[in-house]
């Protein structure tokens, strides 16, 4: 069974996140939840994710801190990470390249956008 | 040459995509409107701009509406007014984020605070200024932009 780490300050967003990723095929998958960036590192220490799901703009540990961090530990890095925003410009997009991150969806989300980019997986998700 | 942050045709755009990507529900923007239904009796979520300039944007609904939006948004409608509040603050951080990318050339930087919510008065001086938006069913949304 896959596990997805749903990251984002609202509630509301990591329960639209879930509902997109059970239509795209994944509903058989776990959801551990988060609602910032450090929050998911607890959670990433403690049990195996096979993808992590993050928003950009939140409290505490924002999602380009997040996406750094986990680029940068030979633990993490090969988690894939699909980043969830509103402020998906160029501009942003260029940054979270820089850092490794190629999976991004803009909100609204819907399920073929997120479906769309994560068939960009290779490979597919791993377990 | 225009403001950076203002309420045009790329506003009315990042609310008709955002409403209908959340919540199913059709809005169009009116010339006008009586706000007196609003003035206290409302739900609002309000957000920093960041980049590409500084201001705050504010979106309200009544009661009714935000109760319906609740319901599209997440399949049903509670007692606890938290989280119809958490849909409005998700949904103003969707929409400005849309706006924000719409107003600048792609590549400027854009940026934004951190939503906060609540009912009741959401004080929309004559420093705010508003654009107005009306569902099928007659309910309205404001949405009011103050510049820093």
């Amino acid at each position: 069974m896959k596990t997805i780490l749903v990251v984002d300050d609202s509630s509301v967003a990591r329960k639209i996140v879930i509902r997109c990723l059970k239509i795209v095929g994944h509903s058989e998958a776990e959801f551990p939840e988060a609602g910032h960036g450090q929050e998911a590192l607890d959670i990433l220490r403690e049990r195996e994710v096979d993808l992590v799901v993050t928003d950009l703009n939140m409290p505490v540990m924002d999602g380009v801190t997040l996406v750094r961090k986990l680029k940068a530990s030979p633990r993490f890095q090969h988690i894939p990470v699909v980043v969830v925003s509103s402020l998906l410009n160029e501009a942003a997009r260029e940054k979270l390249r820089e850092r490794g991150v190629d999976l991004m969806v803009e909100k609204p989300l819907s399920p073929a956008g997120l479906s769309a980019v994560l068939g960009g997986i290779e490979g597919g998700i791993p377990e | 040459m225009s403001d950076p942050i203002r309420l045009d045709e790329s506003i009315d755009e990042a609310v008709i995509e955002t409403l209908e990507g959340m919540a199913f529900t059709d809005i169009e923007r009116v010339e006008d409107g009586d706000l007196e239904d609003l003035a206290e009796s409302a739900s609002w979520a309000r957000i920093d701009v960041i980049e590409p300039a500084a201001g705050e944007l504010v979106l309200a609904v009544g009661d009714e509406l935000a109760a319906e939006l609740e319901e599209a948004t997440t399949g049903e409608r509670g007692p606890d007014p938290a989280i119809r509040l958490e849909v409005l603050g998700e949904m103003l951080n969707t929409l400005a984020g849309s706006w924000a990318r719409a107003l600048v050339p792609d590549g400027t930087p854009i940026a934004l605070g951190i939503p906060k919510t609540g009912q009741g008065d959401w004080s929309a001086g004559a420093e705010y200024e508003l654009a107005i938006y009306e569902t099928d069913d007659e309910d309205r949304l404001v949405v009011a932009l103050r510049r820093a």
